[in-house]
């Protein structure tokens, strides 16, 4: 890896490099939410983070690296006043476009056999996390997002009064 | 991932003993709630208590394991824990299923069988 560049390794409270297996991401995300639980952070914001993390370092595996286990991949925590910011770090394929998908919310009012089994990924992630920024360097994807610390669902989320009209 | 069953009169009960379902282990919740299911009676309810966590694969294989039944069977949840639940309830999934509170009250008083 080149360079963070959306936070510092000198002021980061969590730092770790792992790779894109499903173990060694499970156990670097226990470890991550373990530590802030030390913090007591609201559980609500504990969970937020697992959520978050899981999908974000779920959809590196499998687009980034398509599903490879070796892809190298770094994090970087920071906690703040009222949140926590962190960035993710990984040498894969770049985001379709460029750009960070919308996170449009699954249409789940249809019959049983049309509900959709997946892409319910960066709905999560844009409900519970804000200031999401991705940028794509010398190689490497660099993505960066925060969770506010008192555990609610925060205000980027795009769509879901477009989608559905009577929430 | 151990999944474990035991029928009642009026149903099966499944209780999943494993702490997370998520991209590792969706596959296998998904075969395994196949067998069980398969030859199941008509009303087939999923204990969820002792499952802390639900990613975006694991939703997906709930879904699998509601479309991969058989006419007249319905699957329903019971005992979600509170990030489960906020899971379910971000991506709409609590309008899909129904879901209760905890599993005990449903088949109390009937018998086990086998």
């Amino acid at each position: 890896m080149v360079k963070n560049i959306f936070l510092a390794e000198d002021t980061a409270v969590f730092h770790r490099h792992f790779s894109s297996d499903p173990i060694a991401v499970a156990s670097v995300i226990e470890a991550l939410t373990d530590q802030y639980q030390v913090f007591h952070l609201p559980v609500g914001a504990v969970s937020n983070i697992e959520i978050v993390l899981s999908e974000v370092i779920n959809n590196i595996n499998e687009y980034a690296y398509s599903g490879a286990d070796n892809g190298p991949i770094e994090i970087l925590a920071e906690k703040k006043a009222s949140k926590v910011a962190f960035e993710l770090v990984d040498c894969g394929t770049e985001l379709p476009g460029g750009a960070l998908p919308l996170g449009t919310q699954q249409v789940v009012k249809c019959d049983i056999e049309d509900l959709p089994e997946g892409g319910f990924g960066w709905s999560l992630i844009r409900q519970l996390s804000s200031d999401l920024e991705y940028i794509r360097r010398d190689g490497e994807n660099h993505l960066s997002f925060v969770v506010t610390i008192d555990g609610s669902s925060p205000t980027n989320c795009l769509f879901p009064t477009l989608i559905f009209p009577g929430y | 991932m151990q999944l474990i069953s035991e029928n009642f009169d009026d149903g099966l009960l499944i209780r999943v003993d494993h702490a997370r379902i998520d991209t590792a282990g969706a596959v296998q919740f998904k075969d395994q709630m196949r067998e069980l299911t398969a030859s199941a009676p008509d009303r087939i309810l999923l204990d969820l208590e002792q499952v802390g966590f639900v990613d975006s694969s694991g939703l997906g294989a709930f879904v699998a394991s509601m479309k991969q039944l058989k006419t007249g069977q319905v699957l329903e949840l019971a005992s979600l824990t509170p990030t489960v639940d906020k899971v379910f309830r971000l991506t709409r999934m609590d309008t899909v299923f129904t879901i209760h509170q905890s599993s005990a009250a449903l088949f109390e008083g009937q018998r086990k069988i086998g």
